[in-house]
């Protein structure tokens, strides 16, 4: 197992590459692979719900669905079936299938929130959708319906995130003021808060930071909450931080700095299964990291500089490649971006990486 | 003899008048007419309320929503109370008191820096003779003068650092700079000090005077000038330390138990008490970085604030006699950039006023599908210089100011009001 591994070793094994890109004239938030990692979708600030598929060289667009309205942040991707729940910053919740390069909704519920319905997340066995939003409530859903289970309350702030525990039955969510609640899935029931209070501050009249990405460790012993220590607001700075809480009772927590305050937020966390984790950074535009951190150690094994302004990560299902949405260069700039005479705005290059080495991935 | 200009002195007589008038007191709640304001109200002084969102506000998270484009943001755009028209979800107060504003979505200024644009656009942008114009809380001081108040006629109600502010005045001299009041506390030894009645207070008063006037012989009269007007100003506040006591706490929850809120409510006071122009700051809206979790913060609390005090000021009449502006220094990018921020974007903004001379539930300009730019006429500074002046009831087209003996054009010389603006 990597415990045993030297870092060169580590490094040897998983330092990864980008195997190709997918190119799109808009900001993505989220690009997620389907389950059965045939496709990738995405979605972002323009309301569309995009399916592209992974086959080619360059990634190609095959189905687009424009039912959203606002943003398009929440995105839960079904790890057995293929279906795919969307939610917006109007209020919306949806489902879709994706078979045959088609996407078809099955239902919605426009006011499923009374407002950003700001993530999603989908139960491991699938029988349990939970919603996170603005109006500080989360609700759980039948998936397969649209019906409403339950709305908690209780959080006392907007939520940013959530996750779900490996065994269905707990998920913790995160808010806007650095709280991190873990409840029991069907009373709503507070079983611990934790303190992140850290990934918060107010500057002035603004309130930053926030716990931007939570996520459990594979066995459950161990959740994960990631944002940054606030410097200031406006041009929002602030040391890049993942906390871990055990849940067992048997370690301390823990406090990881990943970066400097140009590096900002930990936008999202992912588990591997090989016993690391997979984080990427938000900073100051031009600026993002890529980072594989064995558990236990003080540092990341692997940081990546190149990857601007990294949004999300999703690991594919063979566990060898993963996708980072990532944010176009020269995205900042006061005044006019002016090209050809038209008005232009950023985009969100998704890259696929791979562990495997160039060779390998030939001979694939 | 030390003295001052005639139309911008105020006298000591003046000051011990107005403190003796402030005994009525102005604590206390919002939007009922006390004895104070009624007299201000009879006076039919002139009056403005500049509140000054540092670092710029989104044109697209406040006045000029775009909901479901590509530069849209995530926020929904809600129904205000004049038909047709709509505002930021983030806005819910303000938006029930549309009526009472009036908004220009048709701004383009010329600087998309900080360091250029503050300065332009506090003072009209005038066309360049050579020298510094004062910034628009300057320029009233000048043009309408302290009134009888006796209290300063430029007041900056700001976080931070208060003292006096002569930089703003420019070319007018420091004696038309600003009191500044940091952190809505009132000046250090506001009050006298208690081993002193008010038979010695009178004593040292004549001895300071004696050494003005020998100090004044061997400096220049600016600099005197200038010293004379903040010690007068100095006596005049420590008669009203009223006006610093703690905000009602219904006044507080109304306008917000935040910096913004509390400035906002002094400011109140200090319109209230007579001061001719009242700047009130917010800082922290350059949000480069993460600019829509930023304005669902900052927003909901200038909403709250902004929305109390133009109704408080409505409630009492006092609209009629105030110039109420809310305004930056340019607004944001359409474009969002990599941390989630919008960055500087003077080209098509959003600028809004109320109060005195100004018509009110007018909504002019327009950008845009895209909110990237004007599609109707644009106004730049200058036109809202004259549009602001002309509200007050003075001729931007022919008052002028003198420097050294040199006429200068008060505003822009090639711009006019804005007539849909004005009543």
């Amino acid at each position: 197992m990597i415990a045993d591994f030297s870092i060169e070793q580590l490094i040897e094994q998983y330092a990864p590459h980008i195997k190709k890109t997918l190119a799109a004239d808009r900001q993505f938030v989220k690009a997620e692979f389907t389950h059965d990692g045939s496709h990738i979708v995405t979605v972002g600030y323009d309301a569309s719900i995009r399916l592209w598929s992974t086959d080619l060289d360059e990634p190609q667009q095959v189905a687009i669905n424009e039912s959203h309205q606002g943003w398009v942040t929440g995105l839960a991707v079904h790890t057995a079936e293929a279906r795919v729940f969307t939610s917006d910053s109007f209020g919306t919740l949806s489902c879709f299938e994706y078979a045959n390069s088609m996407l078809q909704p099955v239902w919605s519920n426009t006011d499923a929130h009374g407002g950003w319905v700001r993530d999603l997340a989908l139960a491991p066995d699938g029988t349990t959708l939970v919603s996170a939003s603005r109006d500080q409530t989360i609700s759980t859903w039948d998936p397969n319906t649209g019906k409403r289970r339950n709305t908690f309350e209780g959080q006392g702030a907007d939520i940013y995130t959530a996750t779900w525990h490996p065994d269905s039955t707990t998920f913790a969510t995160g808010d806007a003021k650095g709280n991190v609640v873990y409840r029991n899935a069907t009373t709503g029931n507070i079983i611990k808060r934790f303190d992140a209070a850290e990934l918060f501050a107010v500057q002035r009249l603004q309130d930053v930071g926030g716990v931007q990405s939570l996520t459990f460790s594979l066995d459950g012993n161990t959740l994960y909450a990631g944002g940054c220590k606030p410097n200031n607001g406006g041009n929002v700075q602030g040391i890049p931080l993942v906390f871990s809480f055990d849940l067992t009772g048997n370690r301390p927590d823990e406090r990881l700095e990943l970066g400097t305050s140009s590096d900002v937020y930990v936008r999202n966390i992912t588990m591997h299964p090989d016993g690391f984790m997979l984080a990427v950074t938000n900073g100051n535009p031009g600026i993002g990291k890529l980072q594989l951190h064995r558990f236990g150690d003080e540092k990341p094994f692997y940081t990546n500089t190149k990857l601007m302004n990294c949004h999300h990560i999703s690991l594919h299902p063979n566990k060898r490649e993963f996708a980072v949405t990532t944010t176009s260069g020269g995205s900042n700039g006061n005044g006019r971006p002016l090209k050809d005479g038209k008005y232009i705005g950023s985009h969100s290059p998704v890259h696929i990486l791979t562990f495997d080495k160039p060779d390998q991935n030939q001979a694939n | 003899m030390h003295c001052t200009p005639a139309e911008h002195a105020i006298s000591r007589r003046k000051l011990f008048g107005a403190a003796a008038a402030s005994t009525l007191g102005l604590g206390g709640l919002g939007g009922l007419v006390r004895p104070s304001i009624a007299k201000r109200l009879q006076s039919d002084q002139k009056q403005v309320l500049f509140i000054w969102i540092d670092g710029g506000m989104s044109q697209l998270e406040s006045w000029d929503p775009k909901p479901n484009t590509q530069f849209g943001g995530p926020f929904r755009s809600i129904q205000t109370s004049i038909p047709g028209v709509r505002i930021s979800e983030l806005m819910p107060r303000t938006a029930q008191i549309m009526h009472l504003l009036a908004v220009d979505r048709g701004v383009r200024t010329q600087d998309n820096s900080h360091s250029a644009g503050v300065g332009r656009v506090n003072r009209g942008d005038p066309k360049d003779r050579g020298v510094t114009y004062p910034y628009f809380g300057s320029a009233v001081a000048k043009l309408l003068g302290p009134g009888e108040s006796g209290l300063p006629p430029y007041v900056w109600v700001k976080p931070g650092s208060g003292g006096f502010k002569f930089k703003d005045a420019g070319f007018l001299g420091p004696q038309y700079g600003a009191l500044a009041i940091g952190e809505g506390q009132a000046p250090d030894n506001l009050l006298l000090h208690e081993d002193i009645n008010s038979k010695r207070d009178d004593m040292r008063n004549k001895l300071r005077l004696l050494a003005d006037q020998r100090f004044a012989k061997t400096r220049s009269s600016n600099a005197t000038e200038a010293q004379g007007f903040v010690f007068d100003t100095a006596r005049t506040l420590m008669r009203r330390s009223d006006l610093f006591e703690p905000a009602h706490p219904k006044d507080k929850e109304r306008y917000g138990d935040t910096p913004f809120g509390r400035d906002m409510l002094l400011g109140k006071k200090m319109i209230e008490a007579g001061v001719t122009f009242v700047k009130v700051n917010s800082y922290g809206w350059d949000t480069h970085g993460d600019n829509f979790n930023g304005h669902a913060s900052l927003m909901p609390r200038f909403d709250q604030a902004f929305a109390a005090l133009v109704t408080d000021l409505h409630e009492s009449g006092m609209l009629d006699h105030v110039l109420v502006i809310a305004m930056s220094e340019f607004g944001r990018t359409p474009r969002i950039n990599g941390h989630v921020g919008r960055d500087h974007w003077p080209e098509a903004w959003s600028i809004a006023m109320t109060g005195r001379g100004i018509r009110r539930g007018t909504v002019i300009g327009k950008t845009n599908n895209l909110g990237t730019f004007v599609d109707s006429d644009e106004h730049d500074i200058g036109a809202f210089f004259h549009t602001w002046f002309h509200a007050l009831g003075i001729d931007s087209k022919h008052e002028e100011y003198v420097n050294d003996g040199q006429p200068l054009p008060i505003a822009h010389d090639d711009m006019a009001p804005i007539r849909e603006l004005l009543e």
